[in-house]
């Protein structure tokens, strides 16, 4: 099965258990991740990173395959690959 | 241009630093930085600007302090509370380095201002609180191809990236979609402070060459478990700002 190396920062990294962790899943696109994640290991990682409204992400957050956002390739439906990495973060704006 | 005695002797220090020496000295004597938002990152980063001997560091911010900038805000004093950002921090700066030119300018960046207020320097700093004026600041900095060394915090948390234009991303290309502003970001002082040091130590070595810049990564602080890391970030060819380059 592929694997994935999922890393997620700031309040995101708390909801998993390690920020830095690989993942054997049968998940070929970033929404599907993000399904197994919720299923596996905890669905407030889902619900905070979609907006439950328009099932896009959330303006909060940013998600990147191999360092590209996900907006500039194929948003949630980005394809993803046997070690892959995915990365979620909030940025954060305050001076 | 030269060192006087007097700054052989103030930055003895670090002119020792493998690859500084005299003449990385007076590249950072000769540079131009602007600081755009005097505030929990802007006062941090100022003090190590003028401390490390940057020759004229332009200090913008349209605000005046209040008694709630005090925990991060730390060029303003109890007595600076109700007078202009860019005012009190130049009087400090030049009372803590008088061998350095300092300009204060009291003004809010927009589209239609942002050459006479930033106009022409060397590296920007970014020391805002919000993301409206990031882009902005973004846009000037890639058409004039100058450096902009993005921070933002929040909490305990805080990231930072160094954009230089047609070498890395430029800051729409990290950010296609404006986030969201918050109204009002909780923050503990020394998490600006943090990321401020770290965008002092990019502007000196973008200026005098030393070691690697931040370009086309973005590092994360998270000081509540003390982890810092980095993502990779690359060009948008698509970029609206900067795909010309």
């Amino acid at each position: 099965m592929p694997k994935l190396t999922i890393r997620s920062f700031a309040t995101l990294g708390e909801l998993l258990p390690s920020k830095n962790m690989e993942v054997s899943t049968s998940a070929t696109t970033v929404q599907q991740l993000i399904d197994f994640i919720a299923k596996e290991y905890n669905p407030r990682f889902k619900e905070q990173i979609i907006d439950p409204k328009t099932g896009k992400v959330h303006g909060l957050y940013k998600i990147f395959v191999n360092g590209r956002d996900i907006d500039f390739v194929d948003r949630l439906e980005t394809k993803l690959k046997d070690g892959d990495n995915v990365a979620f973060f909030p940025p954060v704006g305050g001076g | 241009m030269s060192l006087s005695p007097s700054e052989l002797e103030r930055y003895e220090r670090q002119m020792l630093i493998s690859g500084w020496g005299v003449e990385g000295q007076k590249k950072l004597k000769s540079a131009k930085v602007a600081v755009v938002g005097i505030g929990g990152l802007g006062c941090s980063a100022a003090i190590y600007l003028a401390a490390a001997g940057i020759g004229k560091i332009i200090l913008v911010d349209k605000g005046k302090f209040k008694l709630n900038n005090l925990n991060r805000q730390i060029l303003c004093w109890q007595r600076d509370v109700g007078k202009f950002k860019a005012e009190v921090a130049k009087e400090k700066l030049e009372a803590l380095n008088p061998e350095i030119e300092v300009e204060a300018v009291v003004a809010e960046i927009t589209k239609d201002n942002a050459h006479d207020v930033i106009g022409d320097v060397d590296v920007v700093l970014d020391g805002q609180d919000n993301w409206k004026t990031r882009f902005i600041i973004n846009e000037y900095c890639v058409r004039h191809s100058i450096p902009f060394i993005h921070a933002g915090v929040s909490a305990l948390h805080g990231q930072m990236t160094t954009i230089v234009p047609g070498k890395g991303p430029c800051f729409r290309c990290i950010f296609p979609k404006d986030p969201p502003e918050v109204e009002k970001i909780l923050v503990l002082g020394a998490t600006p402070a943090l990321l401020a040091s770290l965008q002092v130590m990019e502007t000196v070595k973008l200026v005098t060459g030393i070691g690697k810049p931040l370009v086309g990564r973005m590092l994360f602080a998270n000081g509540e478990e003390m982890v810092f890391e980095t993502v990779e970030v690359k060009r948008n060819v698509e970029c609206p700002v900067c795909s010309n380059l």
